[in-house]
């Protein structure tokens, strides 16, 4: 019996009050705000304010003073047409998309969230909060915005961004009006470095080095210099007649690169994530090739921020 | 979690306060509205550089200060002046706790309830538009206060501009509302409650005792007592006294009714025909129980008596607005014979007291023998030689009317009907006072004379062999202009000289053209004026319970259809001719019972509804069939206009046969 009629309200809610139901769930970009999802309240102030309000009607209307009527009335009126400015607000506005640049797991994500407006004057003092962090922004009209939010991360992988509360208190304080915001949008969250790991297993950098600077005869080709390149490696001579730096290729790089291997870690598998993430971050610090293998993949070699951020994604994304 | 409140916005919320105050500075002592600007300055030069509360131990005597202050310059803090000071300087006392952006809030809202008490002291037009406009500074603060500033001067001054567009826009956008609500909101026919204000000066209008500056607070009060609509012409100036409680017996201080007298006897005029009036009086709520006939009540209603010595009273108060019918005649006699009782309560004094006056009587008394009417002129003459009128007379001692007589020689209509009562009295003349209103105002416009309580007025009756009660009435020997004009302008005849002849004549007409203007349209758009309004565009005797009821269901509407005008446009209508004529077709079909499922396509509908119905099954698959291919195909963006034309109009002619 309880449970038809809950099922019933639900039905209703759903029909009636999307903003309760519907859009609480995860939905695509963009998300486009409209006022059958806005919804608006008295502030506590707003509260208070009825209450003197009241007062005031009803002490005019008692004393039967008609100027004190009036202005009671002038305020009520211009209270209520502050109600439609208020959802005026967030009519019409866009969410567009979500980003962030990566960050280890534990660090707070700065998400960008991409609003357009579209229609209205300037929207200023728009709030978007997750639980308890929230940041302020305003859109100019037809324009665009970015409002930025830190998020606390977790875990390694796609974290969902979750469901976020735009509100505005504008133009008065007296009500504000809120909309919810799912979108189905992830973002990346690499996984946190070991602390205290052991060293890059490189042996020693210098004889490296010293591998690195003699290759012997067995490269096989140039390619164009990339920033990182060891400048022993360059081909002094094909370079000048190109008028550009080229750089010598081996044939086996194996055996200039760093192996970061999972195989040959014993530990467990987050700790082995954790270890070869450690390792990734000090290899691109120091600008040292490496390989990283991986349970299903074979990555690199390779060198430098971007061939590091594809191993990063690779390990945050394991099962 | 609140925001602080930053140095500039703190200073604009002084300067809110200090503008809500300055509609207050006409009645709040100067010392005292001195006193609060230097607390205001104070506390602006307390967060010159960082705003934060106080604490205790300077706040408190300040309040203590402020309080001293308010008893000192307006006396009491309960009662209409007090209160209203009190909270005047509670507001302000209220930024030295304040640092956070909800005080901020508070103290808004507080100055806007500021401005409405204002109207308890004055309801003029220009009074009105400053505190419409210091409302509308109100909602300026509110707006500035709620936008997160960064605190700096040049911040401030953004928001501060954006704060008086937008509310500019939403007042002014909230305007024709409001006259529209002004119209139609149900005024109340009878206060909820009395005014709390009144309470500590006694009950406005008048009572049934009189005691020589008791009245004095009527004269501020321009609120009507009643108004009256004559059938036919409207009697003189003269005339126009509206008879209340008659008083017929004197303790030595205050005059009173003679109950025992009252019931007894019945009353009999001798009138001139030519004289008589049939009227209507629309009458005040006084909570008491008189009505103000015109002298003399000839007939009354049904549910009041008139008794002999010429009152209408009611038997039951009139606690809400009450409507009745008289006749009344203002050329007549009155009890030719007097009742020997009649006659000894009508000289009955005190057996001590103002003596000084009770000599004087006899020296009249003895100089004039049996001539009464020239006791009478005596004393009128007395009184015009040597008393002035005023509204604000120095106060009586002990022998009020020794005192009055011999010492102060200047009051006002009370004064004169007491101490001329007395006199009379002393000099075995039969006397009584009348107490009620004289005069009242023309109504051009809704053809009724207003009286007001400031009208209000007390005389004397004395009787006189073979002319009965005559009345006399000691103040128009005073000042005459009292009877013509009123009391006020009575009171101030230099004003009224500048006023009526001076430079500022002609400028001070036009003005007093737009206050009466603004006083019959707004003021006094009571309950009455209302129903009146709305009988002539049709809606008649609405009680305010139905016009609640219809603001309610109007309001209903007006909300229900701006929720359809903000909801209309959501769901997509799509404009594509080919589809709407679709969605006809496919409703035929559901009719014919072969409905659409929400994620079927047409041509799976198509089909289905083809198996079905048999009869048009080729019609249904051909028309789907083209539909789909118009709509989905590949000529879909091709423009072939009269192509898809065409099909719309097959589509819509389609029918399914029964």
């Amino acid at each position: 019996m309880l449970a038809r009629w809950r099922d019933n309200l639900m039905r209703l809610a759903e029909r009636r009050l999307p903003a309760l139901t519907r859009y609480r769930q995860s939905e695509p970009l963009p998300i486009r705000l409209h006022p059958r999802r806005v919804y608006i309240l008295p502030t506590r102030f707003g509260l208070g304010f009825a209450v003197l309000l009241m007062a005031m009607l009803i002490g005019a209307l008692n004393f039967n003073n008609n100027p004190a009527l009036l202005l009671a009335l002038l305020v009520a009126a211009t209270t209520m047409i502050g109600f439609h400015h208020n959802v005026g607000q967030l009519n019409k506005v866009e969410l567009q998309g979500v980003a962030a640049d990566p960050v280890h797991a534990g660090q707070p994500i700065r998400l960008r969230l991409n609003f357009r407006a579209t229609g209205g004057s300037e929207r200023p003092e728009l709030i978007v909060d997750q639980n308890d962090t929230q940041t302020r922004f305003s859109l100019p009209s037809e324009g665009a915005a970015e409002a930025f939010l830190l998020l606390p991360t977790l875990r390694r992988g796609r974290m969902p961004v979750g469901r976020f509360r735009i509100w505005t208190e504008y133009p008065f304080g007296i009500t504000w009006a809120w909309s919810v915001l799912h979108p189905q949008a992830q973002v990346l969250v690499y996984p946190a470095p070991e602390h205290a790991a052991p060293a890059l297993p490189t042996g020693d950098p210098r004889e490296q080095g010293q591998r690195l600077r003699f290759p012997g005869d067995d490269w096989h080709g140039l390619r164009e210099h990339r920033p990182g390149d060891p400048p022993k490696h360059v081909a002094w001579k094909p370079s000048a007649r190109q008028e550009r730096l080229l750089v010598k290729e081996f044939a086996d790089p194996q055996s200039q690169a760093v192996l970061l291997d999972w195989h040959a870690l014993h530990l467990d598998k987050e700790a082995r994530i954790s270890r070869l993430t450690r390792w990734v971050i000090d290899a691109r610090d120091r600008q040292l090739p490496f390989r990283l293998r991986l349970p299903e993949i074979d990555l690199g070699p390779g060198i430098g921020p971007a061939f590091a951020a594809s191993c990063l994604r690779e390990l945050a994304l394991l099962p | 979690m609140t925001a602080p409140l930053d140095r500039f916005r703190y200073r604009l919320l002084i300067a809110l306060i200090a503008l809500m105050l300055g509609g207050h500075a006409h009645w709040m002592p100067p010392l005292y509205v001195g006193w609060l600007c230097a607390v205001l300055a104070v506390a602006g030069w307390r967060a010159r550089h960082q705003v934060r509360a106080t604490d205790a131990l300077i706040r408190l005597p300040l309040l203590l200060a402020t309080l001293a202050a308010l008893i000192y310059t307006v006396g009491s803090p309960i009662g209409r002046e007090g209160g209203s000071a009190l909270l005047g300087g509670l507001i302000v006392l209220k930024l030295f706790e304040s640092s956070g952006r909800r005080d901020a809030r508070v103290i808004t809202a507080a100055a806007l309830f500021f401005c409405m008490i204002g109207f308890l002291f004055g309801q003029g037009l220009t009074l009105t538009l400053y505190f419409c406009a210091v409302a509308c500074a109100c909602f300026v603060t509110l707006h500035v206060v709620s936008s997160s500033g960064d605190g700096s001067w040049l911040g401030l001054q953004r928001d501060l501009r954006r704060g008086l567009r937008v509310a500019g826009r939403v007042v002014a956008a909230s305007i024709p509302l409001t006259v529209l609500a002004f119209v139609f909101f149900p005024r109340l026919s009878s206060p909820l409650w009395g005014a709390p204000w009144d309470a500590t000066h006694g009950k406005t209008g008048i009572s049934d005792r009189m005691r020589p500056g008791a009245l004095s607070q009527l004269w501020n009060d321009d609120s009507p007592a009643f108004r009256v609509t004559f059938d036919g012409e409207a009697p003189p100036p003269a005339a126009r006294y509206w008879r209340g409680p008659v008083l017929w017996a004197f303790d030595g201080q205050e005059w009173s009714l003679a109950d025992r007298y009252r019931a007894t006897l019945p009353l009999v005029p001798n009138f001139e025909p030519a004289s008589v009036v049939d009227y209507e009086v629309l009458m005040e709520p006084t909570e008491q129980s008189w009505w103000f006939p015109l002298d003399v009540v000839l007939s009354a209603p049904a549910d009041s008596q008139i008794t002999g010595d010429g009152q209408v009273v009611s038997r039951r108060p009139l606690i809400g607005p009450r409507r009745a019918r008289f006749q009344s005649a203002w050329r007549y006699q009155l009890d030719i014979d007097v009742v020997p009782e009649q006659r000894a309560t009508a000289l009955q004094l005190p057996t001590t007291g103002n003596s000084r006056s009770r000599t004087l009587a006899q020296t009249w008394r003895d100089a004039h023998g049996n001539d009464d009417q020239a006791v009478i002129d005596e004393a009128l003459a007395l009184f015009n030689r040597e008393f002035t009128y005023t509204l604000e007379p120095p106060p009586l001692g002990n022998h009020p009317v020794d005192d009055f007589l011999f010492n102060t020689k200047a009051g006002y209509c009370e004064y004169f009907a007491s101490s001329f009562a007395f006199l009379m009295r002393a000099a075995n003349i039969p006397t009584r006072i009348v107490t009620g209103y004289q005069g009242g105002s023309y109504n051009p416009s809704g053809n009724y004379w207003i009286v007001r309580n400031s009208d209000a007025h007390a005389w004397t009756e004395v009787w006189l062999a073979s002319r009965g009660w005559v009345r006399v009435d000691p103040t128009a020997a005073v000042a005459p202009e009292r009877i013509n004009l009123g009391s006020l302008a009575a009171a101030m005849p230099e004003a009224a000289y500048w006023y009526s002849d001076g430079w500022g004549a002609e400028w001070r007409n036009r003005l007093d053209l737009v206050a009466r203007y603004w006083r019959q349209a707004v003021i006094e758009f009571d309950a009455m004026r209302q129903q009146n309004l709305l009988q002539q565009i049709g809606l008649e005797d609405m009680s305010w319970q139905a016009l609640g009821g219809g603001l309610l269901v109007f309001g209903g509407l007006g909300l229900a259809l701006g929720v359809w005008l903000s909801l209309r446009g959501l769901v997509p209508q799509s404009r594509d001719p080919l589809l709407i004529a679709y969605r006809k077709f496919s409703q035929r079909l559901a009719r014919a019972g072969m409905v659409r499922a929400d994620a079927e396509g047409p041509i799976a509908f198509g089909e289905r509804a083809a198996a079905a119905g048999s009869a048009v099954a080729p019609a249904i698959l051909e028309l789907t069939r083209r539909f789909a291919e118009q709509r989905y195909g590949e000529s879909a963006n091709a423009a072939d206009a009269s192509h898809r034309q065409r099909l719309a109009q097959e589509l819509r002619a389609f029918r399914v046969p029964r």
